[in-house]
């Protein structure tokens, strides 16, 4: 194991950096209409009125109303959740905290989906109006009201008991998916599509605004994360060393866990429920570069995007023309990872 | 200077702390011993503001604690707990680094200091080991490094104190020597007021500047180990008879231990 190091972070950095354009590249040019590299970067640039524009041409609009937003909606997600799950990780000392698993996820996602229910009935002109702030605002009391209750169950005398933590969370996860359910039940056609839509994950984004909504909120989110890396590696000694060593920990709990309840409700109100990204990538990540925040988070970031941007491709790409919900590939993927890391936990505990 | 002013604390009607009050100037080394459940970790406790007591008052040079912002207070202050989990793979170098995070020093100093302390506390082969991997003694050191780190240097003209609950706990023999007799030099040389809760009654008597001996949350006796660590004082508060006589080498030392007939 090396330590940390500022001249081995910067280059760790800058090698995820120029993956994550490589892989952003590829994904502009995959797609039902395949293209070339060559053209994919002339178009972008017609798109945004930077080259002269071909009128012949869709690809520039191609790109610009469906591959790009996709993109960038891709990064955020992946890197928001990355982030909040090595975030969440250190907060309970314990490798096994993910914002799908812990139920944070699921409260964003009751909340957005009783505001698409409920709220287009009761308050359809205040919802055409504010329909994205009003998402995200209950999206973000639901994720912060999960997080508050599975933190308060699982940590006592200072110290957070695995077992109780994972049970908070499939009990959170219960109940917001019973009350999905039972929204389901009476929502009509259109909002059940919504519903579906959301417990599945998507990425597929067409309105800019709704982007720029959700990047608004997440992006700062994320960068404030960052500043907390030297906390969060004080914490990970205890809470009580945090503190002697000199941080304010109870307020520095709160603000992350309101950061990490904004950045995902930000993302689950846009994109659904996409899970495992926020357990998988912290966890290969330590294994490579250690466990430093200073590293971890911002290395987690483009890490997460990576993945997702992946992902995403696999979910467009494998039954062309149609795609399959990008939730059910990082599932697939996740999943037997969690098996595998509950395997190697139950073992180590055994000797 | 740490003043304790008449402090009780009273936890689920158990009074671990009743009325106890004690100066702790800097540069001394002062051990804190009494049988289990004594009082020892609560005072630690109380003095780190880990709990603050239902009654009396604790001071560090004329300030009540709570006054004190935690970062004030971790600039002139470490703490090595009893126990201390880590589950992460940091490297030994990593986690006697954050030690340093109060500090604004820079970052070559921080190496400096840092391999400073690993060579007093015999850590330096462990240095790039992952410190989940370690041993339970090794660890302890490497945590003891950590907060001899966070007061290596002096900030300003602050005073500097150590409390250290059961440093030696899981130490070999050799080890449990070279940290008291480091600790004995911080104490007289650097002037770190240093406070640290001991079970082993021979090494309190050969290192200690001053010892205090606490019984059911109360002060029973405070001074020098030859006047604290005397036989009658010794039976009545550990309950078992003992034999104390001058160290063959040095005779001011007292040499402690139990009677063979006190079955």
């Amino acid at each position: 194991m090396q330590s940390y190091s500022k001249y081995r972070a910067r280059g760790t950095l800058g090698g995820l950096g120029v993956i994550l354009l490589v892989t952003s590249a590829y994904s502009l040019s995959a797609g039902s209409i395949d293209t070339s590299l060559l053209e994919t970067l002339l178009a972008t640039g017609q798109f945004f009125g930077l080259v002269a524009s071909d009128p012949n041409s869709s690809l520039p609009l191609v790109l610009g109303q469906i591959r790009i937003p996709r993109l960038i909606l891709a990064i955020i997600v992946g890197s928001g959740l990355a982030m909040s799950g090595t975030v969440l990780q250190a907060l309970f000392r314990n490798p096994m905290a993910d914002p799908g698993l812990l139920g944070v996820s699921s409260g964003a996602a009751f909340g957005a989906a009783a505001t698409i229910v409920l709220g287009f009935s009761f308050f359809a002109q205040a919802f055409m109006l504010f329909g994205n702030w009003l998402l995200m605002l209950v999206a973000f009391a639901g994720s912060f009201t999960s997080l508050s209750v599975v933190y308060r169950l699982a940590t006592f005398n200072r110290r957070t008991d695995i077992p109780t933590m994972l049970l908070a969370g499939v009990a959170v996860n219960a109940i917001t998916g019973a009350l999905i359910g039972l929204l389901s039940y009476i929502a009509s056609d259109t909002e059940l599509r919504d519903l579906i839509f959301w417990s599945l994950g998507s990425l597929s984004v067409t309105d800019w605004w709704k982007l720029a909504a959700t990047a608004l909120i997440a992006i700062p989110s994320c960068f404030a994360l960052l500043f907390h890396a030297r906390a969060l590696n004080a914490n990970l000694l205890g809470e009580s060393e945090a503190r002697h060593l000199g941080f304010d920990v109870e307020k520095i709990k709160k603000r992350l866990i309101i950061l990490v309840a904004l950045v995902v409700s930000a993302i689950v109100s846009i994109s659904g429920i996409i899970g495992f990204v926020g357990l998988v990538v912290p966890h290969l990540l330590r294994l490579v570069v250690g466990p430093d925040h200073r590293l971890l988070l911002p290395a987690s970031a483009l890490t997460g995007a990576i993945l997702l941007i992946l992902a995403d491709i696999v979910a467009r790409t494998i039954v062309a023309p149609a795609e399959i919900p990008i939730g059910i590939i990082t599932a697939v993927l996740g999943g037997p990872f969690f098996l595998g890391l509950l395997i190697r936990h139950k073992r180590k505990q055994a000797f | 200077m740490l003043r304790v002013k008449d402090i009780s604390v009273k936890i689920s009607d158990h009074l671990l702390l009743d009325g106890f009050s004690c100066d702790f100037p800097t540069g001394q080394l002062c051990m804190i011993l009494g049988p289990n459940g004594a009082g020892k970790t609560t005072l630690l406790r109380c003095l780190d503001g880990e709990i603050t007591p239902s009654n009396g008052l604790i001071e560090l040079n004329g300030r009540s604690l709570s006054k004190w912002t935690n970062l004030e207070l971790a600039t002139q202050r470490a703490v090595l707990p009893q126990h201390s989990n880590l589950d992460f793979p940091f490297t030994v170098q990593d986690v006697v680094l954050m030690g340093r995070t109060p500090h604004d020093t820079s970052e070559e100093q921080d190496q400096e200091i840092a391999h400073c302390v690993l060579a007093h506390c015999d850590c330096t082969h462990l240095i790039d080991r992952a410190f989940p991997t370690l041993s339970g003694g090794e660890q302890q050191r490497v945590h003891t490094a950590r907060i001899l780190a966070q007061v290596w240097l002096r900030v300003a003209d602050q005073s500097r104190f150590l409390l250290l609950d059961e440093p030696v706990s899981a130490l070999d023999l050799s080890h449990q020597y070279a940290l008291l007799q480091l600790l004995q030099r911080l104490a007289k040389e650097q002037q770190i007021g240093i406070i640290c809760s001991l079970h082993n009654l021979n090494l309190a008597a050969q290192f200690a500047d001053r010892c205090i001996l606490i019984e059911n949350g109360r002060l029973v006796a405070d001074g020098s180990a030859k006047v604290v660590l005397n036989k009658g004082i010794l039976s009545q508060v550990f309950g078992i008879e003992m034999w104390v006589t001058p160290h063959p080498q040095n005779p001011s030392i007292p040499l402690i231990m139990p009677t063979l007939d006190h079955h």
